[in-house]
């Protein structure tokens, strides 16, 4: 059997499983297979923009904090459908990108992490001193109550393949030739008539899209928002430790890298304290032992790939 | 406009900490191209190692440097020897992993070992103050605050221009490769420079506790300061980190005074963002 | 065994081979000369006899010890000294004191008054400039700065690369006469160059590479036109 017909086996077999999960696994299982789809579609559009196009951004909250605030106040306030609301949350966080984008675009490589970071804690500080979304005390999202665990798992399903297959189909396509030509020579890519500018424009608006979207299911799944924690630089922390266990720059890595993340952060709950702490040990032994993270490490000893992005 | 004399006194005052906190993360920064998400923690292990010390020998704060510094030097000088330096030219991702690691493990330890509770490092210095002509008040701690800053950047300042070591930390920061030719080993002056970062953190530090409540996850807070202070003055610049203490201090408080005491970060940050576009290399710094 | 010995040599960038099988001596007290097209792979030799390129293959021996996969900073230590490429001053330091930290070595530093008196002897201009900044010289003045930086390491043995680069011929002539000086005063040099006639006049020996390979070595005297076109081009 080809390698192609393998992979297509692969993927056949586990979106099988995916779908049907809700209909013989527990209400637990569930959830923690929507907190994984949620994650890595998040991861994803991490991976994007610093895997891909080369921008690491400390900041991605900042789509994570509006998209949750526009399904919360939409649906509530409004009374708008959720599934509006949530696709308004994507939409309101590109309208933010696009905003940001004149001054942030003019900074580089670290001092971009930074203005994106500060961006965030200070929409942070705008939402947490807002009286129309209760302040720091944040808000609770009564619509999401009527809602079914089943739902809610469905429509993280389908923002984790969207998202996946968003990153393959672009890498696939003239974007993707032109972020890989970046990624390897930014000034010859110049040369060949690649126009930096808007490629990263480009990925900097869809990850703020995706993520927004991806932030509305997360909060009908969490049901409360608090403004500290929905702009947090924690949301970071877990995007970083995801894309770099699971294999930054590979498509698969952010999928690998939510598994085991949503796993860890399960057992360790128990260990309530401790559990960060195991955390930070083992981002820094995956640096050092794993760095290009599992999915990495596995294409470069077995060349294979789960979805392909170089060109036969 | 005499309302704005106190924010502006006090900020200036403040702003002289502010550099403090600061110059740790601009040596890093300057040396290495590297961002330590680490720094704040480091500072707020001292002020923790501070308060262990004030509790078990009875001495005043400002005393406890006398162990805090030397402890803190070597704290730094082996995160840099076992952790930073196993990365060292691999790019940015695998610094700012480790020194995310770092942070989370420090800021947890912290809490499991002393409780979310506030603390402080208790002074009388704290409740003096001065009474300036009866237009306001300036807490006689900021004026040590500020004294002590301007001490430690000074000695730091003449540490850079009269010392071989000094030289290495320039000259590795401007050129690594001709540095080597000049028998210079890159890993003992990284690992020389994180330890004095981690002092000019642990003296920050020491000097925040006493001025300011603190928790395990303050180091956050003071991250951010640390980055604004560096960025608005200039990377590379000692002095420059000093304007840059100054300006972010000033525009918290009279940011604060005219928006809202709410708003005291945010004003920080909007100068901060506008420095950024405008002028990323900072006030004095040289790109 | 020659002071400088490189045996088999493999060097690679990435997947790129830049260098193939070279084999090199230098003996005590000489000056040998390195030349080779834009390519040819000086730059990559000299990289990584200087400890900054590691080879994949081959050994160099200096001085009877083994130093391929050394950093830079151990073989300063040992006496070997490199006036870099593109002079490499530092801007954020003096004159004088770019010419300190050429004594950074613990062995150095022990005599770097006395290394600096000889230094200013050479090289009168850089006493009297030394307290403006290392970059405010012109380039004819910084090549002299990085020459003494070099010999401030205390070396036995120095590399020069392409320090003709961007100077006047009459400039050119005072470095050379330099190196002569510092050749007859028992210092062992490896010259790398673009300009030909003046490297060959001064050498005692000489090496051409093309495209990672020595592909003529001898005494210059012996050396015809026609031989060196033929080992540059390989028409």
């Amino acid at each position: 059997m080809s390698a192609k017909r393998i992979r297509f086996i692969v993927i056949i077999l586990a979106l099988a499983v995916l779908l049907t999960t809700p209909l013989w696994a527990s209400r637990y299982v569930v959830n923690v297979w929507s907190l994984i789809c949620i994650y890595a579609a998040l991861a994803s559009m991490w991976n994007l923009l610093a895997g891909y196009s080369g921008m690491i951004s400390l900041g991605q909250q900042m789509f994570i904090g509006l998209g949750g605030y526009t399904l919360a106040v939409l649906s509530v306030y409004y009374g708008l459908p959720i599934s509006l609301s949530v696709l308004l949350g994507g939409m309101i966080s590109v309208i933010l990108a696009v905003l940001i984008s004149l001054p942030i675009f003019r900074m580089k490589g670290v001092y971009f992490a930074i203005g994106t970071w500060i961006i965030a804690e200070a929409l942070g500080i705008c939402f947490s001193n807002w009286g129309y979304v209760r302040y720091g005390m944040g808000m609770f999202i009564q619509p999401a109550y009527k809602l079914s665990m089943s739902s809610i798992y469905y429509a993280a399903v389908i923002i984790c393949i969207g998202s996946i297959a968003l990153v393959y189909l672009l890498l696939r396509s003239n974007l993707g030739l032109a972020l890989m030509a970046i990624r390897d020579d930014d000034v010859a890519s110049e040369a060949v008539g690649v126009n930096i500018f808007r490629c990263k424009f480009t990925c900097f608006l869809i990850s703020a899209f995706v993520t927004g979207i991806a932030a509305g299911i997360l909060y009908l799944n969490a049901i409360f928002i608090q403004p500290f924690e929905a702009f947090g630089i924690g949301w970071t922390v877990k995007l970083l430790f995801i894309v770099i266990i699971g294999g930054i720059g590979t498509v698969e890595g952010p999928i690998a890298g939510a598994i085991i993340f949503v796993f860890l952060q399960q057992y360790l709950s128990e260990y309530v304290g401790f559990n960060l702490i195991i955390f930070g040990t083992i981002a820094i032994m995956v640096i050092f032992f794993a760095p290009k993270g599992i999915v990495g490490t596995f294409q470069n000893k077995f060349g294979v790939e789960l979805f392909p992005v170089r060109r036969q | 406009m005499i309302q704005f004399l106190e924010p502006i006194i006090n900020g200036i005052l403040l702003g002289g900490l502010y550099a403090v906190v600061g110059i740790g993360l601009s040596v890093i920064f300057g040396i290495m191209r590297q961002v330590n998400l680490a720094h704040g923690e480091l500072m707020i292990l001292a002020s923790y190692f501070s308060l262990l010390t004030l509790q078990l020998l009875g001495l005043h704060p400002l005393l406890t440097f006398l162990l805090v510094l030397p402890a803190m030097f070597i704290f730094g000088y082996l995160i840099q020897t076992f952790l930073f330096n196993r990365v060292m030219g691999k790019g940015m991702e695998p610094f700012l992993m480790i020194s995310f690691g770092l942070s989370i493990i420090l800021q947890n330890a912290l809490l499991l070992i002393f409780t979310p509770d506030a603390r402080s490092l208790k002074s009388s210095l704290v409740i003096q103050s001065l009474n300036v002509y009866g237009l306001f008040h300036v807490p006689l701690i900021y004026i040590v605050n500020c004294a002590v800053s301007i001490l430690v950047i000074g000695l730091l300042h003449q540490f850079m221009k009269r010392t071989y070591l000094g030289w290495a930390i320039s000259a590795s920061a401007e050129d690594l490769s001709a540095a080597k030719l000049m028998g210079i080993n890159p890993k003992r002056v990284y690992a020389l420079a994180m330890g004095i970062a981690a002092v000019t953190a642990a003296i920050s530090g020491v000097l925040v506790g006493m001025t300011f409540t603190f928790y395990p996850h303050s180091g956050t807070q003071y991250l951010i300061i640390a980055f604004g202070v560096v960025i608005i003055g200039g990377l590379g610049s000692l002095p420059g980190t000093f304007v840059g203490g100054l300006i972010l201090g000033i525009s918290q408080l009279v940011g604060g005074r005219i928006i809202g005491p709410g708003f005291q970060l945010l004003s920080g940050y909007i100068i901060l963002l506008v420095v950024l576009t405008i002028r990323p290399q900072g006030i004095l710094g040289r790109g | 065994m020659s002071m400088l010995e490189v045996r088999d040599l493999d060097v690679y960038h990435g997947k790129f081979q830049a260098l193939s099988g070279v084999e090199l001596d230098v003996e005590r007290g000489q000056i040998v000369s390195l030349l080779g097209a834009n390519g040819a792979g000086k730059s990559t030799l000299l990289k990584t006899i200087s400890g900054v390129l590691k080879p994949a293959s081959g050994t160099i021996y200096f001085d009877e010890k083994r130093i391929d996969g050394l950093g830079p900073h151990n073989i300063v230590d040992l006496g070997m000294g490199l006036v870099p490429e593109g002079r490499k001053i530092f801007s954020a330091l003096t004159v004088r004191q770019n010419l300190l930290i050429g004594s950074y070595t613990p062995r150095a530093r022990k005599t770097r008054n006395e290394t600096l008196e000889n230094v200013f002897h050479l090289f009168p201009l850089l006493e009297k400039r030394s307290r403006q900044k290392g970059t405010d010289l012109s380039g004819g003045e910084q090549q002299m700065l990085s020459i003494g930086r070099a010999l401030m390491s205390q070396p036995r043995f120095i590399i020069f690369d392409e320090i003709s680069l961007g100077l006047s011929p009459l400039v050119v002539k005072e470095l050379y006469k330099t190196i002569k000086r510092i050749n007859q005063d028992g210092m062992t040099e490896v010259l790398v160059e673009q300009d030909v006639k003046r490297s060959l006049k001064v050498a005692d020996f000489a090496y051409i590479l093309q495209e990672g390979r020595i592909t003529l070595k001898g005494n210059p005297r012996d050396f015809t036109e026609e031989a060196v076109k033929k080992a540059y081009f390989g028409v």
